[in-house]
C-alpha cells in the first residue's frame, strides 16, 4: 500500500483520529478567523456598491457561500456515509452524522438571507421558485437525516440508516444546482463560473471567494470538533478515550 | 469614514444587517453546541468515575 492509503487506514482508528484532529483544530480556527476577517472587511468596507442593487447586494457575501456550503456539506456527508456503510468505519459514520447539523444550519442561513435579499429586490420574502423550493426541500432532508439518527437507539445502526436516507436525498443536489437552468423562474443564474467568464467584478469576486473559503474552514473546524465529542461519547468505555480526557476508570476495556 | 452611511447601507440597512445577524447567530450556535456537549459529557464521565471508584473500594 502507498503511504496515503496507509494514512487513511490509520485515520479510521478512533484513537489516531482523535489525536490528529486535536492537532489540526487550532490551525483551522486561526485560518478561518483570518480569512473570514479579510472577506468581511473587503466585502463590507472596500467593495463598491452595485450599480443596480446599491448596497443590498452585500448580502451576496454570506448568501452565496452559505448556499455553496449547503450543497458541499451534503455531498461530504454522503461520501463519508458511503465509506461508513461499505467499510464499517466508525469514524466515517460519525463524521457523516456530525456534518448534518452544520449543513442544515447553512441551508437555513441561505433561505433566511435569501428572503431578506428577495424582499427589497423582488418585492417578496418568498416565492415558489424552483431554486428556492428545492433548497427548502434540502433543509427538510437534512432535518430528516438528523431526526432518523436521533430516533434509533444503537448509534451505529442509526448512523447507517441515516446515511442511507442521505444517499436517497442526494438526487436533490443536481436539481438544486440546475434548477436555475431547467426552470427559468425568478432566481438568477450563477454569477461565478469555474470555467469561463465571471459576471462579477474582481473587487466583489475576491471577498466572495474569501467568504467561500472561510465557510469551508469553519465546516472543517466544526465537523472535527463535533466528531471528537461524539467519538468520546461512544468510546467512553475504552481506555484510550479515558486516557485522552484524564478520566480513567477501574475495570475498563482496552 | 462615515459610520452613519455605513450602517444605513444606502437604505437597505435592515436587510443587510439582518442577514449578517442571522449568519452570525446561527454559526455561533453551531460553534457552541459541541463545546456545551463536551462539558456535559465530561461531567457525566467524572460522576461515573467516582461511582466506579467507590464500588471498587468496597
Amino acid at each position: 500500500m502507498n503511504r496515503l492509503t496507509l494514512w487513511f487506514h490509520k485515520l479510521g482508528s478512533p484513537e489516531y483520529f482523535y489525536r490528529f484532529s486535536g492537532r489540526l483544530i487550532p490551525w483551522l480556527a486561526v485560518a478561518c478567523a483570518i480569512v473570514l476577517g479579510w472577506g468581511l472587511y473587503r466585502g463590507l468596507f472596500v467593495a463598491p456598491p452595485d450599480y443596480q442593487q446599491g448596497d443590498s447586494y452585500r448580502i451576496i457575501f454570506i448568501h452565496v457561500p452559505s448556499a455553496w456550503m449547503s450543497l458541499f456539506i451534503y455531498v461530504a456527508m454522503c461520501v463519508s456515509g458511503v465509506v461508513g456503510i461499505v467499510w464499517r468505519i466508525k469514524v466515517a459514520e460519525i463524521v457523516a452524522m456530525a456534518s448534518a447539523p452544520i449543513g442544515a444550519a447553512f441551508t437555513a442561513i441561505t433561505l433566511v438571507t435569501g428572503a431578506l435579499w428577495g424582499r427589497p429586490m423582488w418585492g417578496s420574502y418568498w416565492v415558489w421558485d424552483a431554486r428556492l423550493t428545492s433548497e427548502l426541500v434540502l433543509l427538510f432532508i437534512y432535518i430528516g437525516v438528523i431526526g432518523l439518527y436521533q430516533a434509533i437507539e444503537d448509534r451505529r445502526s442509526a448512523a447507517r440508516a441515516a446515511s442511507i436516507l442521505a444517499l436517497v436525498g442526494l438526487v436533490n443536489i443536481p436539481i438544486i444546482h440546475f434548477s436555475v437552468e431547467w426552470w427559468a423562474t425568478l432566481h438568477q443564474g450563477s454569477t461565478v463560473n469555474l470555467m469561463g467568464e465571471n459576471a462579477i467584478h474582481p473587487s466583489m469576486l475576491w471577498p466572495l471567494l474569501a467568504m467561500a473559503l472561510a465557510t469551508k474552514l469553519f465546516y472543517a473546524f466544526n465537523v472535527l470538533q463535533r466528531a471528537r465529542v461524539m467519538l468520546l461519547d461512544q468510546e467512553s468505555s475504552k481506555r484510550w478515550a479515558q486516557r485522552a480526557i484524564g478520566v480513567e476508570m477501574p475495570g475498563s476495556t482496552v | 469614514m462615515d459610520w452613519q452611511a455605513f450602517f444605513a447601507m444606502g437604505g437597505y440597512g435592515t436587510f443587510v444587517w439582518g442577514s449578517y445577524a442571522v449568519f452570525t447567530v446561527i454559526l455561533l450556535w453551531i460553534l457552541a453546541a459541541p463545546m456545551v456537549k463536551k462539558r456535559t459529557l465530561m461531567k457525566e464521565l467524572k460522576q461515573r468515575q467516582a461511582l466506579a471508584r467507590r464500588r471498587s473500594k468496597s
